[in-house]
């Protein structure tokens, strides 16, 4: 305001108005030190808060006061203040958890800094890594020392180092199996940066492993006993020859072994899963499987089979189950040929009953002579004579019958007849076999021609008496009309061949292919001609028993003539 | 959920730090709202420097803040009650 203007206006003195003036100067100077001050003190409120200073010409001082921006920031901090401090207590309770979680856990951890001086560690440090350490043993604070010195004692290298590890990558790392002591410890190692991403501490974490690295190995022992022990199962289950099917408690099909899935024309992969009597349409196996899905099937059942070549087989099948406390957890089926067994049985019952035929005939005999014997009172010498003579014959018979099948049944049981071979000449042999047929006989003629004289067998003596009478018998039976019998003998290699040839009923081909089997009698139909059927079976028997052959050669109509071979005595 | 009350403050205009002030005038105003979540604060910028200065105070008074590009080329900052973690 100017001079002029305040004298033509105010009334006031020279004085008065100087001294307006001064005070109107103090004023504003302590105005603009108040502005200024507001001012200093906001740029400072604004740049802790990160911005910008305010500018003169973005706010007047009039404007600034009224705008209040230390009241404003201030207001602002308390807020902030506020937040800080419930930020700390979030923080001091996470510092609290971080220690529990740090003194509770199973592991030992250690804090160290970059120069793996221990800045702090939990108590399980204290009890798994410190305490076998007897260089320091009565130190309780192991703070400021470096792990280098305290827990590895400069036994692990640099590379092994996991400190080091994260030193050099800043980023995880871990060691694992690390040994220490008797025990083993997998250690990660996690690197603490600072806020400029600066590195500032190491965290050691040590979990011990030993437990689980025995178990691992008693695991891993485990598997490969169990593997090795699966590959004897399967060994076994492929080496069977009995077909094999494992279900569960409902029948379901869990295993089967090469043999069963060859019978069943199947495979395991088709019929896992599948319900017994499903995976078979043989008849009689489904009907065993069904009924023992309900527990009412039989031990076992017999079911037949043709082979792809065409042989009908016979097998049984039979279950075992499978239990647990009383409870069903599942069947093992067994699918087992049984066709010799079968074969076996047949064989037997038509021995026993073939037997007991052949000893009814002359037992007959014997019975209904020494009945006519014992009742009639008024025979004479001669009838009696003729009487007494074929209860004797038959009585003959009978006990050659008895005789041959005790051979027979010895030789079936698998017990060897006793064979002492010893050189033995044939000529006199044959004489001795020849003896007997010489006497009865009187029909036929018996030609010995022996090529060679004087030739040594090595035979069992009695054993080949045996079969030359046998042969001999069954020559002259078998030529109701008598004729020539021949003997001959001669030298082959090494071997006696010896043929006994005769001119009676003869036999074909297919009869002298069977006639070794027993109780086969080529002409059966001829009651005439009594015998067992067993002769030619213990023919073969003591001549195979020498290592020898026998052999039928038919000529149809004209008789037969049987071969054998011994063993010269060389 | 309750819908929240929005109080939209337009600042275009401002530059930082005036705009920081205003948004702090604001923040303090309706302080006790915001913490308890009840209202959400929209200040309209077209300041980039207030897109961080703003975001920065809310966060240091332990509030949330979400910035959106609007079609018109400016900012809107939407502060909230912090997420508690």
């Amino acid at each position: 305001m100017s001079q002029n203007a305040t004298s033509k206006h105010s009334p006031c003195t020279e004085l008065e108005y100087a001294a307006l003036l001064a005070e109107n100067r103090l004023l504003q100077s302590k105005n603009k030190h108040l502005v200024d001050y507001v001012r200093e003190k906001t740029n400072k409120l604004l740049q802790v808060m990160g911005t910008i200073v305010l500018k003169p010409e973005e706010l007047d001082d009039a404007t600034l006061i009224e705008f209040d921006p230390i009241g404003i920031v201030t207001e602002s901090f308390t807020q902030i203040l506020a937040n800080l401090r419930k930020t700390n207590l979030k923080l001091q309770l996470a510092h609290q958890e971080i220690q529990a979680i740090f003194d509770s856990v199973g592991s030992a951890v250690l804090v160290l800094d970059p120069e793996r001086k221990i800045i702090s560690f939990n108590e399980n440090s204290r009890t798994k890594l410190f305490s076998g350490i007897t260089d320091f043993s009565g130190i309780t604070d192991f703070s400021g020392k470096s792990c280098r010195e305290i827990i590895c004692q400069h036994r692990t290298t640099e590379s092994q180092c996991v400190h080091s590890m994260v030193i050099a990558s800043g980023h995880s790392e871990k060691c694992i199996g690390w040994e220490f002591g008797d025990r083993y410890y997998d250690v990660i190692g996690q690197p603490i940066k600072n806020a400029e991403d600066i590195l500032t501490h190491v965290v050691l974490v040590y979990n011990d492993v030993t437990e689980h690295r025995r178990n691992s190995h008693a695991l891993q022992r485990a598997l490969v006993e169990t593997m090795e022990a699966k590959d004897q199962v399967d060994g076994l289950l492929k080496s069977m020859s009995d077909g094999l099917i494992a279900s569960d408690a409902w029948g379901r099909v869990v295993l089967m072994n090469a043999a069963a899935e060859q019978l069943l024309n199947s495979n395991l992969e088709l019929c896992i899963g599948q319900s017994l009597p499903d995976i078979t349409a043989i008849p009689m196996l489904k009907d065993y499987l069904e009924m023992l899905m309900l527990g009412s099937a039989d031990h076992s059942a017999d079911f037949e089979l043709e082979r792809s070549d065409g042989k009908v087989k016979t097998y049984q099948a039979r279950s075992s189950v499978l239990l647990k406390n009383e409870n069903v957890k599942g069947y093992i089926t067994f699918l087992q040929d049984v066709s010799r067994e079968r074969e076996i049985d047949r064989v037997k019952d038509e021995f026993l009953s073939t037997a007991a035929h052949q000893l009814r005939t002359p037992l007959a005999s014997v019975i209904g002579y020494s009945e006519l014997i014992m009742e009639s009172e008024s025979l004479t010498a001669a009838t009696l004579n003729d009487y007494i003579s074929i209860v004797y014959s038959k009585a003959e018979q009978l006990s050659e019958i008895v005789n041959n099948l005790l051979d027979i049944s010895r030789i079936e049981a698998g017990h060897d007849l006793m064979i002492c071979q010893a050189p033995v000449e044939v000529e006199p042999l044959i004489d001795e076999a020849l003896a007997g047929f010489r006497k009865i006989g009187h029909k036929h003629t018996l030609e010995v021609n022996l090529q060679q004289k004087g030739v040594l067998l090595n035979v069992d003596r009695f054993a080949i008496l045996q079969v030359f009478e046998n042969l001999l018998s069954n020559a002259v039976k078998y030529s109701p009309n008598g004729g020539i019998i021949k003997i001959e003998g001669v030298i082959l290699d090494n071997y006696y061949q010896l043929s006994i040839v005769d001119h009676g009923l003869g036999m074909t081909d297919k009869q002298a292919a069977q006639a070794f089997d027993k109780f086969y009698r080529a002409n059966a139909s001829n009651t005439a001609i009594s015998g067992s059927g067993l002769g030619l079976t213990i023919v073969r028997y003591l001549v195979e028993s020498h290592s020898g052959k026998v052999w039928i050669e038919p000529r149809s109509g004209a008789g037969i003539t049987i071969h054998i071979t011994l063993p010269l005595c060389l | 959920m309750i819908p929240l009350d929005e109080l939209v403050r337009d600042i275009r205009g401002k530059v930082c730090p005036s705009s920081l002030l205003v948004a702090l005038r604001n923040i303090n105003e309706n302080i006790e709202a915001i913490s308890q979540g009840k209202l959400i604060l929209k200040i309209i910028t077209d300041s980039r420097d207030a897109m961080v200065t703003i975001p920065n105070a809310a966060r240091n008074m332990g509030l949330e803040s979400q910035v959106e590009k609007l079609p018109e080329g400016h900012y809107m900052l939407s502060i909230t009650k912090d997420i508690e973690v």
